[in-house]
């Protein structure tokens, strides 16, 4: 028997126009745990789908303990052993920790019906047997983010995986939730169950991983130890080239106020919360996850009713009832998710762009591809975004393009006031410092930006001025300069109170 | 080839295969039966295809905001029973057919509203509407057929333009205009944006209720004008007349590449898809296919056609 539970030798897969994956390589050892790392683009989710039988692979083969496949079948990879963890979950909201656990496997009782007992009976021994502290009782959808991710640990358990897919498990999870989630990583692998780690953390990958796959261009670059690599080798592999060292921002804002925002609140997520927004200014909301801060601008833009407050740009007091109000007032707006509420994924980036401009594009109540392509062409110059893109659809594009898309959209609206929810988020390392840098060259512009963001190296590295949102209120509004990143974890997380 | 070029290729490919459909079904029409390929047979296709292309088009923009409208051979029955009511009431036909368009728009409009503004699901909203106007159709007739129309009126169903039935003018007239609204004002832009995504359609500032109630009036307006060929032609306007058309127009709707999901679609390809029904329809006609087996027939070529293009679109993926 082979040292690997799991190889994927020389796996290529073309889609058309796209060679996804060309030679790709990653071999998993029995309780190891192995990050998989890559820019967007890089091929990972093809080589995982190839993996799982989602895509059969043009050429190469698959081991699975000791057995050869040339291509897999979803159900084939569930019966070896094999689980991923979604970045997005995939409980059934309203069943029970313990019904979604043994969900599709209920233990039957007399003449077939469920019995209830064995249930939750099966779920708590598995819960305790990894020393997992869950209720099996309570609804999935009463559990936060982190709670819902060891469910689905814990059902891939269930069905005895020996190699487990977590793709970004920490994105979205606080502090304290990824720390429970690695102590339960620990676990696993002393079990000798085999963790495959996907993510653009290097820092957790240094914490917890065993070995590094790194893929670039469909082809795996390096497998090394991770304890013989530094974090600048990593990145470099992944881009290929060496990354410039973030700056901060340098250029000061000026003094006319684009965004005021007074006493605005919306049930329990928004309390009393009021700040400005200058021209040529970048204000960070740090906060911890249901801190309210994306539910902060919902309201500003209007996608979500507020219960009282003021809202004036440039100002100007404006009524707010709808996005269209909000954007009538000179308000952008990047929501957290772009694939669910940003873009069009059918749509070409073209389409996507001018989406929100109806006046120019519709003269005298008709368009034509050539207007709507001078628009979009425009303002998707000023974001960088490659004019190969522009016929092609938004759902292929990778995140780091679909988010230029997004910029280019309110750039072509000439917008004042920019506010981006998680910007960077799932982006790789190399296209999230070229977001970085457009967001400042906006800012010296003359937009006014509010940003979003659980990465507080990002908000420190870009912002002016940092506001600290909890439970719906402001806890600190501090200028940037003052700040430190361990100072500003402290303040989110409340530890800081009355200082 | 560069990319832009081949994207360009693969979206006109959707309505190369529904027109490779049409021909490969017109050559083998022409084999098997030599009543085919006469200039008579093809325009009384092109006639029997004129409603299915109207409602069709109609049915386009409903099913590429991710909707569906089952209630238009019901509304196509209303419009034709009011248009003749009015007529046998003395009612100048011009004015009478005016009246049985706002019975479509009207009709159109309760749809839309149950969808858009009581966020009602399509598919629940149009399978009561259907009913609920079928039953007004028939209250108001008694369940009699009503007969016998001024030549003005029935012109617009048998007249002929040179050799060309004005049916099959008019429908090709309104798929072109159809077409246009699609592919160039905001209801199409913005139909098809709202069926992709919702959401970040709203979040465009787009008055997405608006779209999604119109679309469905779009549909009801289109019905009334088939309404006015069906009655025009028979000369009679029946309670029961526009009854199974709604799954013929989503079948031609569907053959023309328009998802069922939404965010994709084209007049172009609804119209070669209705064409392609008309003769699929004639064909089984010309071979005598008695009507029992007609209806099996239908049924299948239909569920082919939509498994080639599922097969197509895989292997494009």
């Amino acid at each position: 028997m082979s040292d690997y539970i799991l190889e994927a030798v020389e796996i290529s897969k073309s889609f058309p126009g796209v060679q996804a994956l060309d030679g790709a390589c990653l071999r998993i050892r029995t309780g190891e745990v192995h990050a998989l790392l890559g820019e967007n683009g890089a091929g990972k989710s093809t080589l995982i789908k190839i993996l799982f039988g989602v895509y059969q692979g043009d050429s190469g083969k698959l081991i699975v303990k000791d057995r050869e496949f040339g291509a897999m079948m979803p159900k084939l990879a569930y019966e070896l052993g094999m689980a991923m963890i979604p970045q997005e979950r995939t409980l059934v909201g309203h069943m029970t920790v313990g019904e979604n656990l043994v969900l599709g496997r209920e233990p039957r009782g007399r003449w077939g019906a469920l019995d209830r007992n064995a249930i939750f009976r099966m779920a708590d021994d598995c819960l305790q047997k990894y020393e997992i502290d869950l209720d099996s009782r309570v609804t999935a959808n009463s559990l936060g983010a982190g709670a819902q991710q060891l469910v689905e640990l814990v059902r891939a358990l269930m069905c005895n995986a020996r190699v487990i897919f977590m793709d970004e498990p920490t994105s979205g999870l606080t502090e304290g939730e990824t720390q429970i989630l690695f102590g339960i990583i620990e676990r696993l692998k002393k079990q000798g169950v085999a963790i495959v780690y996907i993510t653009h953390r290097l820092e957790e990958v240094f914490r917890l991983t065993d070995r590094v796959t790194v893929l670039r261009d469909g082809k795996t670059v390096a497998n090394l130890n991770t304890s013989e690599t530094t974090s600048a080798e990593l990145v470099q592999l992944m881009a290929g080239k060496a990354v410039s060292e973030e700056k901060a921002c340098s250029v000061p804002p000026g003094e006319e106020v684009l965004l005021r925002v007074t006493g605005l609140n919306r049930g329990s997520k928004v309390k009393d919360i009021s700040l400005t927004v200058r021209k040529g200014e970048i204000v960070g909301l740090a906060g911890l996850l249901g801190s309210g801060r994306s539910e902060l601008l919902k309201c500003i833009f209007g996608s979500d009713q507020i219960d009282s407050g003021k809202i004036e740009v440039r100002g100007k007091e404006y009524l707010i009832r709808s996005p269209k109000n909000a954007i009538a007032a000179g308000i952008g707006f990047l929501p957290e998710n772009r694939r669910r509420e940003g873009l069009c994924l059918k749509m070409t980036a073209t389409d996507n762009i001018v989406l929100a401009i109806p006046e120019k594009v519709f003269q005298y109540g008709v368009t034509n591809k050539k207007r709507r392509t001078k628009i979009a062409g425009n303002s998707a110059r000023d974001v960088d975004f490659s004019p190969n893109y522009m016929d092609v659809e938004c759902g292929t594009l990778s995140g780091g393009n679909q988010q230029k898309a997004l910029l280019a959209r309110w750039l072509s609206r000439n917008s004042d006031v920019l506010m981006l929810d998680e910007p960077t988020n799932g982006i790789d390392v190399n296209t999230k410092s070229e977001i970085h840098n457009l967001i400042r060259q906006l800012a010296a512009k003359g937009k006014g930006i509010l940003i979003v963001s659980s990465d507080f190296p990002e908000l420190l590295g870009l912002c002016h001025h940092i506001i600290v949102l909890r439970d719906g209120r402001i806890t600190m509004d501090i200028s940037n300069s003052e700040l430190t990143e361990s100072e500003l974890l402290g303040y989110a997380a409340g530890q800081h109170m009355g200082a | 080839m560069t990319n832009s070029k081949k994207i360009r290729l693969l979206r006109l490919g959707q309505s190369v295969g529904v027109l490779i459909g049409l021909l490969v079904l017109a050559v083998i029409l022409s084999i098997l039966t030599p009543l085919f390929l006469t200039i008579d047979n093809l325009l009384n296709v092109a006639l029997q295809s004129a409603t299915y292309i109207l409602v069709a088009t109609g049915m386009t923009f409903v099913v590429v905001t991710g909707g569906i409208d089952l209630s238009v051979g019901s509304i196509a029955a209303l419009a034709g029973v009011v248009m003749a009511l009015a007529m046998k009431a003395g009612v100048n036909p011009g004015i009478s057919v005016f009246l049985g368009l706002i019975v479509g728009i009207v009709c159109g409009l309760l749809n839309g509203l149950l969808v858009a503004k009581a966020n009602l699901p399509p598919f629940i909203v149009t399978l009561a509407t259907m009913s609920v106007i079928r039953g007004l159709a028939l209250i108001l007739t008694g369940g009699i057929p009503i007969y016998g129309f001024p030549a003005a009126f029935r012109w617009l169903g048998t007249g002929r333009v040179g050799v060309i039935p004005v049916a099959a003018l008019i429908s090709l007239l309104i798929a072109a205009l159809g077409g246009l609204i699609f592919k160039k004002t905001r209801i199409g832009h913005y139909a098809t944006a709202i069926g992709d995504n919702e959401e970040a359609t709203r979040l465009c500032g787009i008055n997405v209720s608006k779209y999604k109630a119109l679309v469905y009036v779009i549909s009801g307006l289109t019905a009334a004008m088939a309404a006015v060929i069906i009655t025009g032609r028979l000369n009679t306007a029946e309670p029961l007349a526009g009854y199974m058309i709604e799954m013929d127009a989503v079948a031609a709707v569907v053959m023309g590449g328009t998802s069922l999901a939404g965010g994709k679609g084209s007049i172009l390809g609804t119209t070669l898809g209705a064409l392609l029904m008309g003769v699929m329809r004639n064909g089984l006609n010309l071979m005598s296919v008695q009507s029992n087996y007609q209806q099996l027939a239908m049924g299948a070529i239909i569920l082919i056609a939509v498994l080639l293009d599922k097969i197509r679109g895989k292997s494009r993926a």
